[in-house]
């Protein structure tokens, strides 16, 4: 991208909460805190320095399947920004006294959500809907597993997973590729090969209704349903489904709850994917008094979309929508480096923008109304509630309007 | 670009200013400026790297203009605005939007409002005759109104919820009092559960006038085609909004004038802070590098450095002078464990009265200077950074040749500066603390406080 000032560099490692056992959970996560933490040549000091130095931003993030370690520098800086990523990512010293004062910082990371209702309640779901299966583990880990975290499991752990296979780099902006490609061979060739993640299996969905007492103002919930994994042949039709019942102002659910019925102060649909499996959710954020209207309305949207699919103007609109945001959304350097190692680790080649526009115009109703009916199974649904509902408890019989399904 | 060139296309495009980025930017972003018919200023970026468009209007109705007792209607307003016209409901509106992929945005801050879209290059003249439509010619319906308003109830209780929003609120009502910063943008649920359909109409009709108003627009745009656009769209809201008078600065005494409140959270929830600077204020970029070093500095500041990696007793901490058209607050805000709430406070003491008794070191301000300038050019690399960019210079008087002259503004700074304005500006025995905690854990000591603050 030539005409681009800024650059954007990410590290990617295949590498998340996924492929933790449930006693190490949270570790992959502590890993990412520790590798900003000082490295044989450089102290914390020096590595927050070196970027400051030139106004750039260092950062990371951890998922449930990958963890990013990125920066974004003009692009003068950017080969000298590229050797920063490489110390921090090769030779990080995880300093006993470094591992105990980031511990405390992860536990306050971790109490800090726990005050975020809105943010909290989709761990809650995750952890009830998948209970028992890693995915449904939070990415931060719990008290309890990160107080007993220590420096041989995450060296160990580390050195297991951070394999030549399980890395990608991916950088967008004002790079020169073949100078990039020789730098990245330079710095990262030494890592070992092989690793790819052991064969993991999908989690099994099941009938969920979980009421999370707390003494909060408003009432929190979180909905859903089995959805698709990154990679199924319909999540295009998914995309759509998504963005016609919760994913803008003249969506179903903003329209008849929010709009309409004044019943939300938020309400939004969305789709969590993994490689092998994801869940089609709906958040709300409402008064305690309005709990079961605002999920019955929710639930009776859908079914009608089950049942009927969208009007053509609606799917018309909905594909539009989608078009115009992906092609505004480009405009980043960070999100196009994060969109072309999306899909490297999804689908392990580049994915053009105008394949994925002819996918999303190629959809008809009836591949929604498929996706919709099989998806929303009043025996495969799961609700969270987060709030005070004064000792009343919701059960599965908030379901029966997909009863018809 | 030579300021001989500026003068010479300053001359060809009459009224047109110029504008250049230089220093580390590869590539110049020029701004043309124009002041329109209707008495608005106009900004311009081409950017034709994309096809698409981001314009904003910034207009002189920002919460600082809520009457005491309304707070929370310039807020009311904007979210009115955008529920459709005269002609179109609010769910029509929002279709037509959405059918673009478009996005419109109506919203206020606490100096000013802001209206604004982006749009793919095709669909610019389209999205923009309905932003202008929603400006010009609004439905303002008494049930839209009604509606929002419950929502922006809602939304304040569920804000309320949260202990660092109670606290913010706390801190800036302790702080400037009834004065124009002395609530939250979105109101009081009191004050907003009160506000009626006409308060709305009245302070639209009041507000939103073009005479004081300022447009930016960058994006793939021909700089005359889109003025031409412009007037023709938006000729009504004539006339401009009267000066507000400056407030009497917030005046503390000495001691730490401590609020704690008292809630079940995992987390204490702390501000410490005092009156702040003014934009305007010819010491604002002394007070950048001073901050930049004392607590704004991320990971490389000092309150980050005692606080969370030595300490390990805090998650985030940063220090900040939100400047405003008035002089805002100085706040530190932090999050730790109720228990070391005493601890991190008075660690935060004891950096106060460090930065002022003692000068900072040649490395810190070298590298403050460095990111500060540094930056600058990442911090526009959106056309929605560039819209926003090119408002400030207009509303804040920064001046044509502001990113020309920040590196110096900047660079120029002396390690004397950094500690006269730290004398100035912080005061580690003068100051307003909020804290929302579990206070039977947390056991703050504002005696003990003052006492480290004026230890010799």
């Amino acid at each position: 991208m030539p005409q681009m000032v800024s650059a954007t560099i990410g590290i990617w490692v295949e590498n998340g909460s996924r492929y933790e056992e449930p006693s190490q959970n949270g570790v992959s996560h502590f890993i990412e805190h520790l590798l900003f933490k000082g490295t044989r040549r450089r102290t914390a000091a020096q590595i927050a320095e070196q970027i400051d130095a030139v106004g750039g931003v260092l950062n990371a993030f951890t998922g449930k399947e990958y963890t990013c370690y990125y920066a974004k520098v003009l692009g003068e800086d950017v080969k000298a920004t590229t050797e920063l990523l490489a110390d921090i990512f090769l030779e990080s010293v995880f300093a006993p006294e470094e591992i105990d004062r980031e511990r405390q910082v992860v536990l306050q990371e971790i109490s800090q959500a726990e005050d975020t209702p809105d943010d909290f309640i989709h761990d809650l779901f995750n952890l009830h809907f998948w209970e028992g299966h890693p995915l449904s583990l939070p990415i931060f880990g719990s008290v309890e597993t990160v107080n007993a975290i220590d420096r041989e499991l995450m060296v160990s752990f580390m050195a297991d997973r951070y394999r030549a296979e399980r890395v990608l780099i991916a950088a967008a902006g004002a790079v020169d590729h073949d100078r990039l490609v020789a730098d990245c061979e330079r710095l990262f060739g030494s890592i070992p090969g092989d690793g790819r993640p052991t064969k993991i299996d999908a989690p099994r969905e099941r009938l969920i209704v979980v009421n999370h007492p707390k003494k909060l103002e408003q009432a929190h919930l979180c909905f859903g349903a089995p959805g698709l994994s990154q990679v199924a042949p319909l999540r295009y039709a998914a995309y759509l489904l998504n963005t016609a019942l919760g994913g803008g102002m003249s969506s179903r659910l903003f329209q008849e709850v929010r709009e309409k019925r004044g019943r939300v102060y938020s309400i939004y649909s969305f789709l969590s994917s993994f490689l092998d499996c994801g869940y089609f959710g709906i958040y709300a954020g409402t008064s305690p008094e309005w709990v079961d209207e605002v999920i019955e309305v929710s639930l009776r949207e859908i079914a009608k979309v089950a049942r009927e699919g969208l009007g053509q103007q609606e799917l018309a609109r909905a594909k539009s929508q989608l078009k115009g945001n992906m092609l505004l959304g480009m405009e980043s350097t960070d999100s196009r480096m994060n969109r072309l190692a999306r899909n490297e680790i999804y689908f392990r080649r580049d994915i053009p923008l105008e394949e994925i526009a002819r996918g999303i115009e190629a959809v008809t109703n009836e591949q929604v109304i498929e996706l919709a009916s099989s998806c929303f199974r009043p025996e495969r649904m799961g609700l969270v509630m987060l709030g005070d509902l004064k000792g009343r408890k919701l059960g599965p019989e908030v379901f029966e309007p997909l009863a018809s399904l | 670009m030579s300021s001989r060139r500026l003068q010479l296309l300053a001359s060809v495009l009459a009224a047109v200013a110029l504008l250049t980025l230089s220093g580390r930017v590869a590539q110049a972003i020029e701004i043309k400026r124009v002041r329109l018919g209707n008495g608005a200023v106009l900004l311009v970026s081409e950017q034709h790297q994309l096809p698409m468009v981001s314009i904003a209007i910034a207009f002189d109705s920002g919460s600082r203009r809520d009457p005491v007792g309304k707070e929370g209607l310039a807020q009311l307003t904007a979210a009115s605005l955008e529920q459709g016209t005269k002609q179109l409901s609010a769910a029509d509106f929002n279709r037509k939007i959405d059918f673009m992929g478009s996005s419109i945005s109506i919203g206020a801050d606490r100096d000013y409002a802001y209206a604004s879209m982006t749009s793919l290059k095709k669909y610019e003249a389209e999205t923009f005759h309905l932003l202008s439509q929603a400006l010009e010619n609004p439905g303002l319906r008494d049930s839209d109104i009604l509606r929002k308003r419950g929502e922006q109830v809602a939304a304040i209780e569920t804000s309320e919820q949260e202990p660092g929003y109670a606290a913010t609120v706390a801190f800036e009502e302790q702080l400037f009092d009834h004065g124009p910063y002395g609530h939250p943008t979105e109101g009081f649920a009191a004050s907003v559960s009160k506000l009626t359909p006409d308060d709305v109409r009245d302070f639209y009709r009041r507000y939103y006038r073009m005479g004081s108003a300022v447009i930016a627009v960058a994006g793939d745009v021909d700089f005359k085609s889109i003025k031409a656009e412009i007037e023709q769209e938006l000729a009504d809201l004539p006339g401009a909004v009267p000066a507000q008078p400056e407030p009497v600065s917030p005046h503390i005494g000495t001691g730490i004038h401590a609020k704690l409140i008292d809630r079940n959270v995992a987390q204490a929830n702390l501000i410490l802070g005092s009156a702040g600077i003014a934009r305007s204020d010819p010491n604002f970029y002394r007070v950048q590098v001073m901050n930049y070093i004392l607590g704004g500095g991320g990971f490389s500041s000092r309150l980050m450095k005692v606080v969370r990696s030595k300490g390990g007793l805090a998650y985030s901490i940063d220090s900040t002078f939100s400047a405003g058209k008035f002089p805002g607050a100085f706040a530190i805000v932090l999050q730790t464990k109720n228990q070391s709430a005493q601890q991190a406070l008075k660690l935060i003491i004891e950096q106060l009265r460090q930065i002022r008794e003692q000068p900072v070191s040649d490395a810190e301000l070298d590298s403050a200077k460095k990111f500060l300038i540094g930056s600058f050019p990442l911090r526009l690399d959106r056309q929605s950074q560039i819209v926003s960019f090119m408002l400030q210079i207009e509303l804040y008087n920064l001046g044509l040749d502001y990113a020309e002259r920040y590196p110096k503004l900047i660079g120029t700074v002396t390690k004397e500066d950094v500690k006269h304005v730290a004398q100035k500006y912080l005061h580690p025995d003068a100051l307003d603390l909020v804290a929302v905690a579990n206070q039977s854990a947390a056991r703050i000591n504002p005696a003990e406080l003052v006492a480290s603050a004026t230890r010799r």
